[in-house]
């Protein structure tokens, strides 16, 4: 554990990097008329990490935020008012859904996922989106067999 | 007060930065933490260091997942971090000396002692299987499971299972067979080079004897000890060694490693009043004749011998003390074992603060034997021999060893008492009872149960006699 602790702390020390990284995001964002303050993409890094604390995984680095961004800042329901707070709760809902698939959909795969579902079957409601994002994990475990995972090493 | 000059400090630094300082199983983050508290590492160099750790951590996050995913569970993170720096810790560690690893720290180079030690990892893994392969070829037939499951089912699994990137510092195998001096201290594949490269002194050693004399030993051992020599964690290469060292001081032939009733009077006739001067001096004539006649000039072997001799030291100084020179050595015929005289029978009970002090002698004993000898010499009442038993002063196969030392009375005795509600109703079938599953609560009664059911049935029908004369 003691080398996870300093990771963690190594994390920390690039927070302005990542920070900085998540900014440049505003560019792609500002097409559709979004986008996010430094404060909000600092509390959007915390609530991030504390998500990660409680499902248990370790991220580094920003690819993840940066294509949440990315795929959602196109929605047609999503506001600039709920856009931060829409954006915090994916990151949530994105890292639940990695154990639930038990690691076997992609970063950008899942991602695509949530997306067509938000746009399409949900008509933007997270509440919706959580709710069938929990059936299609069931379906994808069952489907796929549990515990037997295809992602493995060298 | 007098200011130090810089060098002054240098040199303080460099003392208090000692290699017995760092801890080799985290001699990574060891070196860093030390390198900071004594000045010789920034804060700067620590941090670019560990960035550097981390992009590595971050590559092979995306490997593992096969570009898949940027994160992965935190156990899934610790095992891969706990491989990177088992790594780095191998680069660091093959440095010439401890200054130029901390020079590494310091011009950030993980990553190339990051490469430096996977390579050192990957060249000890190929090692480890071609001295496996070598080991398998030559591997001693006898029917030991330890022995048997080690070599044919934990090796080839590790083998199988161990990932030189992601696993390097796993040592995921079952390995039940104990070597006679192992460094649990190593870990990852360098433990498993390491067990290997001793089981494989210890096997060069067991094959100078001949395979029948080696089965023999072993029966004999089970049959002393009454119990199955095949599923106890025995070291041959010890039982080997003793046999034969024996048999050479009682002059006899090094291969026959049972000793006659002749040998063991020439063996007591050697030893009687022998000073310590004096037995130093014939371990040491003994072994190097062990040696000699055998033909063994392998310098680890010889030296891998040698380092039993404290230990053979203080065993014979142990039952030479407590008069019990006969449990060192095997006899050929199991009927020449000497009789065993009674512990506890008849004798009178000690007070609280012997029976204290007993426990604690027992408790430090680091020999079985010792354990078995003290009990012998100190205990004199069932009823603290009952108290003994429940102190948990004795482990695992110490308990078997300390009931092959008793009388049959003695033994009824014991079985008297854990079979009191048996016998309410009549007199007690022994053996049919020892062919039931009987579930024990108390720990030393699930050792003696076990005990019981390694004898054979003629002994279990004495035991079974006393029992029930007992309760007449």
């Amino acid at each position: 554990m003691l080398s996870l602790m300093i990771l963690n702390s190594i994390n920390n020390a690039q927070k302005k990097q990542s920070i900085n990284e998540i900014l440049q995001m505003n560019v792609e964002s500002r097409k559709h008329g979004f986008e996010l303050t430094e404060k909000e993409v600092e509390q959007m890094l915390e609530a991030r990490d504390n998500c990660l604390q409680n499902v248990g995984r370790l991220e580094l680095g920003t690819d993840v935020s940066k294509s949440i961004i990315y795929y959602f800042s196109s929605s047609a329901y999503i506001t600039q008012q709920e856009y931060s707070a829409i954006i915090n709760e994916l990151h949530e809902v994105f890292y639940y859904m990695k154990n639930e698939t038990e690691d076997r959909i992609g970063d950008d795969e899942l991602i695509k996922i949530m997306k067509d579902f938000f746009e399409n079957a949900c008509g933007g409601s997270m509440e919706l989106l959580k709710g069938k994002l929990q059936i299609f994990a069931e379906d994808f475990r069952k489907n796929n067999g549990q515990s037997n995972l295809s992602i493995k090493g060298e | 007060m007098l200011q130090k000059s810089q060098s002054e400090i240098n040199v303080i630094n460099r003392i208090n930065l000692s290699i017995k300082s760092l801890n080799q199983n985290q001699y990574t983050l060891s070196l860093l933490k030390q390198g900071l508290r004594t000045g010789r590492i920034s804060n700067r160099e620590a941090e670019h260091f560990q960035l550097q750790i981390m992009d590595i951590l971050k590559d092979l996050i995306m490997r593992y997942t096969k570009g898949e995913s940027t994160s992965v569970k935190v156990d899934t993170a610790e095992n891969i971090i706990n491989s990177v720096l088992y790594s780095i810790d191998a680069g660091l560690k093959s440095q010439k000396e401890i200054e130029v690893a901390i020079e590494a720290i310091k011009e950030g180079l993980a990553k190339q002692m990051y490469d430096t030690g996977l390579a050192k990892v990957a060249a000890c893994f190929k090692e480890s299987q071609n001295l496996y392969l070598n080991l398998r070829k030559k591997r001693l037939k006898v029917e030991l499971e330890a022995y048997d499951c080690t070599i044919e089912e934990a090796l080839p699994a590790f083998f199988a299972k161990y990932g030189i990137v992601f696993d390097a510092h796993n040592t995921m195998a079952s390995i039940d067979y104990p070597l006679l001096f192992d460094d649990m201290s190593v870990k990852g594949i360098f433990y498993i080079r390491n067990y290997l490269r001793t089981l494989t002194l210890e096997n060069d050693f067991c094959r100078c004897f001949p395979e029948e004399e080696i089965k023999k030993i072993l029966i004999t051992f089970g049959q002393i000890y009454k119990i199955d020599y095949r599923k106890t964690l025995t070291n041959i290469f010890e039982l080997i060694l003793n046999g034969s060292f024996f048999s050479v001081l009682s002059d006899g032939i090094v291969n026959e490693l049972l000793l006659s009733s002749f040998q063991y009077e020439v063996l007591q006739r050697k030893l009687r009043g022998i000073s310590l001067r004096e037995l130093e001096l014939i371990i040491d004539k003994t072994i190097n004749k062990v040696l000699i006649d055998l033909n063994i000039s392998n310098c680890n072997l010889i030296e891998y011998i040698y380092r039993y001799k404290p230990l053979l030291k203080t065993r014979l100084l142990t039952s030479l003390e407590v008069k019990s020179l006969e449990k060192l050595v095997l006899f050929q015929d199991e009927m020449s074992t000497p009789e065993v005289e009674t512990i506890f029978i008849e004798g009178e009970r000690m007070t609280n603060q012997d029976f204290r002090r007993v426990v604690k002698n027992v408790m430090e004993a680091k020999e079985p034997m010792s354990k078995i000898g003290i009990i012998r010499s100190e205990i004199h009442s069932l009823e603290d021999f009952i108290d003994m038993l429940e102190a948990e002063a004795l482990f695992g196969d110490e308990y078997g060893l300390l009931f092959s030392e008793l009388s049959c009375l003695e033994l009824g005795l014991l079985t008297k008492v854990i079979f009191a509600d048996e016998m309410r109703d009549g007199l007690i079938n022994l053996v049919k009872i020892m062919s039931f599953r009987i579930d024990a609560d108390v720990e030393w009664h699930e050792y003696f149960i076990e005990y019981l059911k390694t004898i054979d049935t003629d002994k279990l029908r004495t035991i079974e006699d006393n029992v029930n004369e007992i309760k007449q």
